[in-house]
C-alpha cells in the first residue's frame, strides 16, 4: 500500500511505503514510554510499538499480552494475542484474567491500543461504523480494548495518519477516556506524523517530527485540534530502525 | 475410576442439547475445531454460545445455524479481519449478537467457577456498551458507598474444549497459551474434552502440575489427534495461516460458506476422515518447531 503524504516544505507530496509510515507512527508512540515500564500490547500497530521499545528505545519493558502470554519477547509480529510466535518467546503463560487482574489492580503502566476512530476526546470506537448513507459497518468489537482503556495507568493509542478515522465525535464510543480512579486514561495517540495529547482533556498537537509542517498536519485530519504553544519537535526514527522495523513486519 | 473414553458422535449425542449454553473453549490457541465440527455434523441447534473472543469456529457454529445466539467481547478472524458470517447473520436476524468486553466476559465466567452470582469491577460503567448488556448491572459498593458494575455470572451447559494429553478417567493435561479456557470450563457444568494423545495414569503421576481440567468435570475424553486444526497446538503443531487467509475471502460469499461447510464438514463421517483427506504435505509443514 502507498499512502500519500505533505512534506514540510510543501514540494508536493512524498510517497511512503506502508512500513515506514508504520514505522513512523510506532517510533512516536514509544517516546511516550520510559524503560522498566510495563505495557499490555493490542494487536496490530501496537505490537510493531512493543517490538521498537525491546530492541531499540527501552529494552527493559516488560510486555503481557490478553491472551495471558506474560514477559514476551516481540521478535516476530504477532497475528493475534495468542499466536504461537510469541507463545514460544513468552517466559509466563498465564491466563486471560492474571494479565486483566494485573490491569484492574493498576500494575500496567501503558496500554498500547489501535481503533477504527478516535475523536479530539480520546474516546475509541472499535464496534461499528456508520457511512455517509448511513449504512452501518460491523467490526469485531471491544475486545480487550474497553477494558485497557480504564483500567491501564496510561493508554497510548497508535493509528495510521487517515482523516476519516479522527473524528471530533465517534460514531460508537466503545472504549470512553473514562478511567477508573486516577489513572490517566487515553493521553494521546501517536501518528506517521505527529503526537496529539488529550491531557487537558481535548486532542493538541503535542509533537510533531522535524520533517513536516504542524501546521499542515493539523488541518490535515478531520478533527478541530490547536498546536500546542509547547509543541516538541521529534527526529526520524534512524535507518538502522527503519530496516529492523521492515523486517519485523514481514516476519510474523 | 471410569473410562470416559469415547467418539466426539457419541460424546456430541449423549452429552450436548439442543439449546444449551455452550462455553467454546482455546483462545486463539487449541480451539476445538473437532467436537464443533460434530455439533454441526449432528445438527444440534438453538445453541447460545459464550465466550471472550470468538474465532472462525464460531462462524461456523452460526453459519451452520446451530448457534441461535453468542455474547462476546469479541468475534472475527484472528489477526486478519471481521466475521461476515456472524454479521450477516444478526443483519438478517438469524443470530442474536450480544457484544461485551474480553474482561466482562472473563469476570463472568470466573464468577461462575467461584459458584457465586456476580463480581464487580468499574470496567463497563461508562461508553456505548454499558448499558447494552442486562447481566451487567450498576450496584453501590457497600464499603465506599460508589457505583460499581455487578458483572452476573455465567455457568454453561457444557464447554467443549481441546488439550494436549489426557489419562482415560479425565485427567487433562494442557499446557501453552491459556486465554479464558480454565475459568470457562471450570464455569461450565461439565467438560467434554478432545486430546492428542491418551496417557496412562503413571504418566500423568510424574506431572500432575500439568493436569489443569479436574477429572470429576470432565464426562467424555475424545482421542483426536489434530483436534484443534485449522488452530494450533502448543507443542504439537501450528496454525494453518492458509485456512484462516482464504476463509477471509471465502465467507463474504453466502454460497462458499455453504461450500466450505461442505467440504469439511458433511463430506465425512468423522473428523479423522476430514484430517485424512488433507494433503500429506500440509500436515508435514504444519508440525510443530521450536520450544
Amino acid at each position: 500500500m502507498k499512502t500519500e503524504t505533505l512534506n514540510k516544505n510543501n514540494q508536493g507530496p512524498l510517497v511512503l511505503d506502508d512500513s515506514i509510515l508504520q514505522t513512523r507512527a510506532a517510533f512516536m508512540a514509544t517516546t511516550e514510554i520510559t524503560d522498566h515500564q510495563t505495557i499490555f500490547v493490542g494487536i496490530g500497530l501496537p505490537c510493531l510499538v512493543a517490538h521498537i521499545t525491546q530492541n531499540h528505545t527501552t529494552p527493559n519493558c516488560h510486555l503481557v499480552f490478553e491472551s495471558g502470554l506474560t514477559e514476551v519477547v516481540c521478535k516476530t509480529q504477532p497475528l493475534s494475542t495468542a499466536s504461537a510466535n510469541i507463545a514460544k518467546t513468552s517466559k509466563m503463560h498465564g491466563s486471560m484474567l492474571d494479565v486483566f487482574s494485573m490491569l484492574q489492580r493498576g500494575e500496567i503502566d501503558v496500554g498500547l491500543l489501535s481503533a477504527a476512530q478516535i475523536d479530539i476526546f480520546g474516546n475509541l470506537n472499535s464496534s461499528k461504523l456508520t457511512t455517509n448513507s448511513g449504512k452501518i459497518i460491523s467490526l469485531p468489537g471491544s475486545g480487550g480494548a474497553h477494558d485497557i482503556s480504564v483500567l491501564a495507568n496510561k493508554v497510548i493509542v497508535v493509528m495510521p495518519a487517515d482523516p476519516r478515522r479522527f473524528v471530533n465525535n465517534v460514531d460508537y464510543i466503545t472504549s470512553p477516556n473514562n478511567p477508573y480512579r486516577n489513572r490517566k486514561g487515553v493521553v494521546g495517540v501517536a501518528t506517521p506524523d505527529a503526537y496529539f495529547s488529550f491531557e487537558t482533556g481535548q486532542a493538541v498537537l503535542q509533537k510533531i517530527y522535524s520533517d513536516r509542517d504542524a501546521e499542515e498536519i493539523n488541518a490535515s485530519l478531520n478533527w478541530d485540534t490547536k498546536i500546542s504553544s509547547k509543541l516538541e519537535t521529534i527526529s526520524p526514527p534512524s535507518n538502522e530502525l527503519f530496516k529492523d522495523a521492515s523486517i519485523f513486519l514481514n516476519t510474523s | 475410576m471410569v473410562n470416559k473414553i469415547m467418539t466426539a458422535k457419541q460424546a456430541v449425542k449423549k452429552y450436548i442439547n439442543n439449546s444449551d449454553m455452550v462455553f467454546v473453549g482455546g483462545f486463539g490457541h487449541a480451539i476445538p475445531f473437532a467436537i464443533a465440527q460434530e455439533i454441526v455434523r449432528q445438527k444440534i441447534c438453538q445453541l447460545h454460545l459464550v465466550k471472550t473472543g470468538a474465532d472462525i469456529v464460531f462462524d461456523m457454529l452460526v453459519a451452520s445455524g446451530c448457534a441461535q445466539s453468542l455474547t462476546c467481547g469479541w468475534y472475527g478472524n484472528p489477526g486478519i479481519g471481521v466475521s461476515y458470517i456472524i454479521s450477516q447473520a444478526v443483519a438478517s436476524g438469524k443470530l442474536k449478537l450480544t457484544e461485551s468486553t474480553n474482561f466482562s466476559m472473563m469476570l463472568r465466567l470466573h464468577a461462575g467457577k467461584l459458584g457465586i452470582p456476580f463480581i464487580p469491577s468499574p470496567i463497563l460503567s461508562d461508553g456505548d456498551l454499558a448499558d447494552s448488556i442486562s447481566e451487567v448491572k450498576s450496584i453501590i459498593c457497600p464499603f465506599s458507598n460508589t457505583k460499581i458494575k455487578a458483572h452476573g455470572a455465567l455457568n454453561p451447559d457444557v464447554a467443549i474444549v481441546h488439550a494436549q494429553r489426557s489419562d482415560i478417567n479425565g485427567n487433562v493435561q494442557l499446557w501453552g497459551s491459556i486465554g479464558d479456557t480454565l475459568d470457562g470450563c471450570e464455569a461450565s457444568k461439565k467438560i467434554i474434552c478432545s486430546v492428542e494423545e491418551i496417557c496412562e495414569q503413571d504418566e500423568i503421576l510424574l506431572s500432575p502440575h500439568l493436569t489443569k481440567l479436574p477429572a470429576h468435570k470432565v464426562v467424555a475424553v475424545i482421542k483426536q489427534p489434530f483436534g484443534a486444526y485449522p488452530s494450533y497446538l502448543h507443542g504439537f503443531y501450528q496454525r494453518d495461516e492458509k485456512y484462516y487467509e482464504n476463509h477471509s475471502t471465502n465467507s463474504k460469499d453466502t454460497s462458499k460458506v455453504q461450500e466450505w461447510l461442505e467440504s469439511v464438514v458433511f463430506r465425512h463421517h468423522d473428523f479423522d476422515s476430514y484430517i485424512q483427506s488433507l494433503p500429506d504435505e500440509l500436515i508435514r509443514e504444519l508440525k510443530w518447531s521450536g520450544t
